[in-house]
């Protein structure tokens, strides 16, 4: 018992004069970075990796064919000159020359060619980008020749990330690569340090090309299962840069830490799949999903169940992206009466039931806020209990006419091909709208200002039929030590390595 | 003796047999998608098909089982469907770590917790009284509690210990005992209780039997006959107490592991079972039932070297 009284004086004596863990002074640049992960890398084997969290465990050992800059545009690296042909169908790439991959092999055409052959045939996320790929061909040792079977918009910038690493080929294909990377990036895997979905320790590639962009002399991945684990990491200076949450941010900024936030390209809401009316026929009528759309309050959902970060809006592409249009989210303001004109407009003056399924264990306010403001309209939700492990199964199988849930929503055309066309793996009913269809296809072909204006012709068509009922794009929060500075990149939910630098003092 | 060993390691090898499968068809019945786990919400059908043969799982559930049985009889345990790592290998990295914690704290426990017991035994009184009331609260204090507790202390404010993390033994004995120090304490407590009771109670009823006073006025030395026969006596049913603390401590390591980001076998089954990666839970089942029949072999066997009466059963 004295014992016990002793620890928590000696805690509230430290609580009480913690001097908010001041860093020991001395002006040396940290030559270590640690980062925090929430999860292991998939594998290390091109292709089967997906294009989120697993980015942190591949920028050390890999370089991509391109890089894109912080603004999400594509930039030379592996690569150094690219064009297309008119059609757009064909891609021309000229390689950098002299660059080697650890064990000697030389980063020549073969070796890229080798690389998208097997990507493309990968499971992972990664493997899915490179699928307008038809054919590679080698014109020399530094050119070669993508064919695309269609035109792919988002195919170079993807081809910056983890779509276009480049392992070894005479690693390519064996088992050993899903553990132990061989590349030609920054950094070496030090396997001794390191255990496989554990912690993973990188020390310099000696004879890397391009190490003045890569100022630490040892980065550590260390995978985390616990949140609380993460704090004391951060909080005891042993991790210097983490994902955090919201509500953790505001201690973690007393005890000395950096806190900013940068958008997750992750737009939350109510997605209304079964837009054709194959299940709940309500739903297939514009003015149901308007009135579902004016029954939201965002600012207030906004306000309470996102903390105040991330945007209010009622568009699914990316806030920052050129498709979206401010004007746009007075489209639907706040308004039970007029919501409930619509749906008797419908035909639906005493609501409807519309099945749902039951994420209360995990989005327990989302949840809340939604069966308000659909009961305030008078349509009932049929919560249907989820099992953790099939739920992305069954609504991709269409087992339910609408969600809460979030998707990915980085460049508009990703999104598209995520959850617009017909074929989308996301638009579970396979609903086919001719308007869509068409401006999807004309994009495809187009480039800059151009296919920015097919975007938000698409991104009005969508608000004005109501495809979706969107409330919030949420932020991510990151928390970093003060010796370290971040830049994110537009697109990515995560900061590329070459944006962690040493502070400047 | 010799029989007794075998038959105890056959009994084991049935247990093995028995639990394993059952996990494999527990594990089979929640009709999970681990494929669909595994490649994440944007893979295509044909990704998730084509991983789906990949792993052998569009065979029948008993072909399934039987090539898992054959293979891991042979010592091959697979691979784990999301890292692809062999499971031998990820054991061998997830082990040391947990039995660093379970032993150290084991050792902690008993060595503590015996000499608690028996000064509270020996002198009574007040001490005693004090002494017991704090082992019933301790054990009475949940173990993260105190894990969260030393952390913030000793690690986040006076940072005289790693917060997270483990290093192995082989990488540097003395930063191997720093980061086993925290978890080693917040484990041990509770065990550690328990057994100063355990002992404490033997002790009280050993030291008022006959032969103690016989002992006694043959003019042996207190500490003689303390040591030597009382404490000997009383070891057995504190045994048993620490075979079993054994396999509490490795189920309550999970919880520890996690407050120490400590990469160990039960943060490991704890991940995989939430996402349905077979072949590294069988591995882990395995793993703990050959250590539990281990540790209980070992405390039979160290039962019949303190106390003969035992042998003859």
């Amino acid at each position: 018992m004295r014992k016990l009284v002793g620890i928590a004086a000696v805690t509230a004596v430290l609580a009480l004069t913690a001097c908010n863990g001041s860093s020991p002074g001395g002006s040396t640049a940290p030559t270590e970075l640690d980062i925090a992960a929430i999860a292991p890398p998939e594998s290390f084997s091109p292709g089967n990796f997906g294009t989120g969290p697993t980015t942190q465990f591949l920028q050390p050992v890999y370089d991509s064919l391109f890089r894109n800059t912080n603004e999400g545009e594509p930039a030379e690296n592996i690569v150094t000159k690219w064009s297309y042909d008119d059609a757009r169908t064909k891609l021309s790439l000229t390689i950098r020359e002299g660059v080697k991959f650890t064990d000697g092999t030389p980063l020549d055409a073969a070796a890229v060619k080798a690389n998208l052959d097997s990507a493309r045939k990968g499971t992972g996320e990664a493997g899915g980008q490179l699928r307008f790929i038809q054919e590679v061909t080698v014109t020399d040792a530094t050119n070669l020749m993508v064919t695309l079977s269609a035109p792919d918009p988002s195919l170079v910038p993807n081809l910056g990330g983890t779509a276009g690493v480049l392992a070894s080929p005479k690693a390519l294909g064996t088992a050993e690569l899903d553990t132990t990377p061989v590349g030609s990036g920054p950094y070496i895997l030090d396997a001794a340090k390191s255990q496989t979905g554990i912690k993973y320790v990188y020390t310099r590639n000696a004879d890397y090309w391009n190490a003045k962009d890569f100022p630490f002399d040892t980065v550590e991945v260390t995978v985390f299962n616990d949140n609380n684990a993460i704090l004391n990491a951060l909080r005891a200076g042993e991790a210097d840069f983490a994902v955090v949450t919201d509500k953790d941010s505001n201690s973690l900024k007393s005890a000395g830490l950096n806190i900013q936030t940068s958008p997750a390209y992750t737009t939350s809401g109510l997605y209304l799949f079964d837009r054709k009316g194959s299940l709940v026929p309500a739903l297939a009528e514009p003015k149901v999903r308007q009135a579902i759309n004016m029954a939201l309050d965002r600012d207030a959902i906004h306000a309470k169940v996102f903390g105040g970060k991330g945007k209010a809006t009622s568009q699914v592409f990316s806030s920052t992206s050129d498709a979206f249009i401010p004007d746009l989210d007075k489209k639907y303001p706040f308004d039970v009466d007029a919501a409930k004109k619509l749906l008797a407009d419908a035909g639906y003056a005493n609501g409807f039931t519309l099945p749902m399924p039951d994420v209360s264990p995990v989005y327990p306010d989302q949840q809340a806020a939604v069966t308000e403001a659909l009961t305030a309209i008078g349509v009932t939700p049929q919560y249907q209990p989820v099992n953790g492990q099939t739920f992305i199964s069954d609504l991709l199988a269409g087992k339910y006419p609408a969600a809460i849930f979030g998707l990915n929503s980085p460049r508009p055309w990703d999104f598209a091909q995520i959850a617009l066309t017909p074929e989308s793996l996301w638009n579970p009913f396979h609903v086919s709208d001719p308007t869509v269809v068409d401006l999807i296809n004309k994009a495809q072909g187009e480039t800059g200002d151009a296919q920015t204006e097919t975007f938000r012709q698409l991104n009005t068509y969508l608000v004005e039929q109501a495809w979706f009922a969107p409330y919030i794009q949420s932020d991510n929060v990151f928390a970093s030590t003060t010796e370290i500075t971040v830049t994110p990149q537009r697109y990515s939910t995560l900061p590329p390595l070459w944006g962690f630098t040493a502070s400047k003092k | 003796m010799l029989m007794f060993i075998l038959r105890r390691l056959a009994s084991g090898l049935v247990l093995m047999f028995v639990i394993s499968t059952a996990t494999f068809f527990l594990l089979n019945l929640t009709g999970q998608d681990p494929v669909r786990q595994v490649l994440g919400p944007v893979a295509s059908a044909e990704q998730v098909e084509a991983k789906r043969q990949q792993l052998g799982l569009d065979e029948p559930l008993i072909t399934q089982y039987f090539q898992w049985l054959g293979s891991a009889v042979r010592g091959d345990l697979g691979r784990s469907w999301f890292t692809n790592q062999p499971v031998g290998e990820l054991l061998s990295q997830t082990l040391p770590p947990t039995l660093s914690m379970v032993i150290g704290s084991l050792i902690l426990a008993a060595c503590f917790g015996t000499l608690i017991g028996v000064t509270a035994a020996l002198r009574r009184g007040r001490l005693d009284r004090g002494l017991q009331v704090a082992s019933t609260l301790v054990q009475a204090i949940p173990g993260f509690l105190v894990a969260l507790v030393l952390a913030l202390v000793f690690a986040v404010q006076l940072r005289l210990l790693p917060a997270t993390g483990f290093t192995a033994f082989s990488d540097s004995p003395g930063k191997w005992l720093a980061s086993i120090t925290l978890p080693v304490i917040a484990l041990a407590l509770g065990s550690l209780a328990s057994i100063a009771l355990q002992v404490r109670g033997s002790m009280i009823d050993v030291m008022q039997q006959d032969f103690v006073r016989t002992l006694r006025s043959r003019g042996l030395p207190e500490r003689s006959v303390v040591v030597k026969h009382a404490l000997r006596s009383a070891a057995g049913p504190s045994l048993t107490t620490v075979s079993l603390m054994f396999i509490v401590a490795i189920s309550s390591s999970v919880i520890i592991e996690k407050v120490f980001n400590i990469p160990g076998i039960g943060t490991q089954a704890n991940n995989s079972a939430s996402r349905g990666d077979l072949p590294v839970v069988l591995g882990i089942v395995l793993v703990t039932v050959v250590l539990v029949v281990v540790v209980n072999l070992l405390v039979d066997l160290a039962q019949g070297w303190i106390n003969p009466k035992v042998r003859v059963s």
